[in-house]
């Protein structure tokens, strides 16, 4: 009799801060996004159309550099800043706020000895509550990379007896990522039209203990990649070679297990990974060497426009 | 009287069963803070995961936080070991983190931290003779970031006199004068003893008093090590110079790369002289005597003490001895 059986199945709990920023030192813009989770007893699309459901009006953001034992070197504020509306869905498109400081406020000098990371320190007046988020700034320059970055203008043969080669030192703090984007023109209905796609390849820094790592840029690999990667599109008539571009990517390791918890876990785990103390999200600094500009010889553009890999895709025989 | 025992045995072996082995020693509290010196901007981050129990898994450790020890919890009891907190106002805050085990024991750990004011620093002109100095406002007062290199140069050997002419010494490398500066004798930096307050300083600047020194060692009382804070290039931004010193009498140079000091004023009689020194630990000998010179980039450990000399102390005696000088400017309040 005095048992009841209803379940609460909605139960008041403040709001829990959902950030996303994933910065890099030599961008000129560090941008970051800040949400919070809102709970509703029915109609969801009110409550997540409606721009104070998904927004902290107030919040104070800072973005700092501190070294390993927390002291601060330099501390710049983040400023509200209005993209253009983001695609429509469930979640309010319009206002599209991020949160932006400039490189010049906050200048990362390491040489890579020592150790520096980014602290994102967020306070949010109404609810007083503060929440913190640290990322290892991974070093400028990583070493044991070859070539040294940058070199620009090489025409690849990717049927050379000594393909073009990229390696690097692995370190087990990092997580690795080799991003190859093939840039090309698209023709469609007359115009030409700029397109990439790009293939990643992942280096889980637990995984292995070899000392280094390479990407072999042959055309055994690089024709399948790309015949796989782009898709049919019957209103494109012709396209055409423009580069290559090959961008290493180093992140801090927590990068990884974000990813992981992503994309691989089942639906049946309720594990998420965030390493936003008092909040939810992600927060990484990472850092890249990039090689820019490369283009193919004629040799490799022919297979690219004949070869049975690329055939289908119309690409012409002269870059 | 085997059944007996088969018995015993079993009786003995359910009473073990059923004994569950007490557990009531309290979990081991342990926190770090980060940073371990901030404002009133500054985001702390506490981190209790170094906490630990005999029988209860770290994760499953509970923790909660009150952040100034009022007994108001700021936090429930969560396996979250982190927390992060900003004091809206300067002061001291004592901090306390609360942790309970499987079995409901609980331990307790506090420290404190101390919010002050965010640092600046500047550059002024010494309009005597035009030389630029690095300057850092700390703690309600202007400290110059680099050691006083204004008068006339003496070469090594040659005697200071009362002239009315502000002379000094050099460190005989030329590279070291903007970190070393000038080194005075305790006449010549209060003006033959007629500027006790002011001494040699540029016009608005007075010499260190024991408050001054006392107030940065307030501050950094909770920490035995002050590199991070008073050494070049760290928090302070005072940029302190292993100069050592210079001895008239020996025509030599000492513990350059060990240890500095500053000359203080503290309007005693003039037969007593004080110097703040601030020294690297690690040599086995801080003064005179056998020792491994320590770069300062190596990050060792730096102290600092006040050093009192009477001129019946010889070696030590004031007119015997050239040390640099640090100035301070009072906070003129507009």
């Amino acid at each position: 009799m005095s048992c009841g059986n209803d379940i609460d199945l909605i139960t008041y709990a403040d709001p829990i801060p959902v950030v996303y920023g994933i910065i890099c030192p030599k961008d000129s813009i560090h941008e970051i996004t800040l949400k919070r989770s809102f709970i509703c007893e029915n109609n969801i699309p009110l409550y997540s159309s409606n721009p104070d459901s998904n927004y902290y009006p107030n919040a104070q953001i800072f973005l700092e550099t501190r070294v390993q034992s927390g002291e601060i070197i330099q501390r710049t504020e983040m400023f509200k800043y209005e993209l253009p509306p983001r695609e429509t869905d469930m979640f309010v498109s319009s206002p599209n706020y991020v949160y932006r400081c400039l490189k010049k406020d906050l200048i990362v000098t390491t040489n890579g000895k020592k150790e520096l990371r980014y602290a994102l320190t967020i306070h949010i007046p109404d609810q007083n509550k503060t929440i913190i988020a640290e990322s290892i700034i991974p070093p400028l320059s990583m070493s044991g990379i070859t070539p040294n970055p940058g070199s620009e203008g090489i025409k690849l043969d990717l049927f050379s007896s000594r393909p073009q080669k990229f390696s690097w030192r692995i370190s087990l703090d990092f997580y690795v990522e080799f991003e190859t984007k093939v840039n090309f023109l698209e023709e469609r209905n007359g115009k030409w039209e700029e397109a990439s796609i790009s293939h990643f390849k992942k280096y889980n820094h637990a995984d292995t203990k070899a000392r280094g790592a390479e990407v072999i840029v042959n055309g055994d690999w690089f024709y399948p990649m790309l015949g796989g990667k782009i898709e049919d599109d019957p209103e494109v008539t012709s396209r055409k070679f423009m580069s290559i571009d090959f961008i290493l990517k180093t992140a801090d390791a927590n990068f990884y297990d974000y990813f992981f918890y992503e994309h691989y876990l089942t639906d049946l785990s309720t594990n998420t990974f965030t390493n936003i103390v008092d909040g939810l999200g992600i927060f990484i600094a990472y850092n890249k060497a990039e090689w820019l500009g490369y283009s193919l010889n004629q040799r490799s553009l022919d297979h690219l426009a004949l070869g049975k890999y690329t055939k289908h895709l119309n690409f012409t025989r002269w870059d | 009287m085997s059944r007996h025992i088969s018995l015993y045995v079993l009786i003995l072996f359910a009473a073990l069963a059923s004994c569950e082995l007490p557990d009531k020693q309290e979990p081991e509290a342990d926190f770090t803070i980060q940073p371990r010196f901030g404002d009133s901007l500054t985001v702390f981050h506490f981190d209790a995961s170094n906490s630990s129990d005999n029988y209860t898994d770290n994760f499953r450790l509970k923790v909660r936080w009150d952040i100034n020890s009022d007994g108001e919890w700021e936090s429930e009891f969560s396996i979250n070991k982190h927390f992060a907190f900003k004091f809206p106002r300067n002061d001291t805050y004592s901090i306390s983190c609360e942790i309970i085990d499987d079995q409901k024991n609980v331990s307790s750990f506090t420290q404190l931290l101390q919010v002050v004011p965010v640092p600046r620093d500047s550059i002024f002109t010494d309009l005597r003779d035009g030389q630029k100095y690095k300057a850092v406002f700390l703690f309600d007062r202007w400290w110059m970031s680099q050691n006083l290199n204004y008068g006339t140069h003496l070469p090594e050997g040659d005697k200071t006199y009362d002239n009315s002419i502000a002379e000094k010494y050099n460190y005989p490398y030329a590279s070291y004068d903007s970190i070393y500066g000038g080194y005075y004798t305790w006449n010549e930096a209060t003006d033959y003893g007629r500027e006790l307050e002011k001494g040699v300083c540029p016009d608005g600047w007075r010499l260190p008093r024991i408050d001054d020194i006392q107030r940065i060692k307030d501050i950094l009382f909770f920490t035995s090590d002050y590199t991070p804070y008073l050494a070049m290039n760290k928090q302070f931004m005072l940029d302190l110079a292993l100069s050592g010193k210079y001895y008239l009498s020996t025509k030599t140079w000492h513990l350059q790369g060990t240890t500095g000091n500053v000359w203080i004023n503290h309007k005693q009689p003039i037969d007593k002289f004080l110097s703040w020194i601030y020294y690297c630990k690690n040599p086995r000998r801080r003064y005179d005597g056998p020792y491994n010179p320590i770069l300062l980039t190596d990050y060792q450990p730096l102290d600092t003490e006040f050093v009192e000399w009477q001129n019946i102390w010889g070696e030590f005696s004031y007119h015997k001895i050239a040390l640099p000088i640090r100035c301070i400017k009072d906070h003129e309040i507009n």
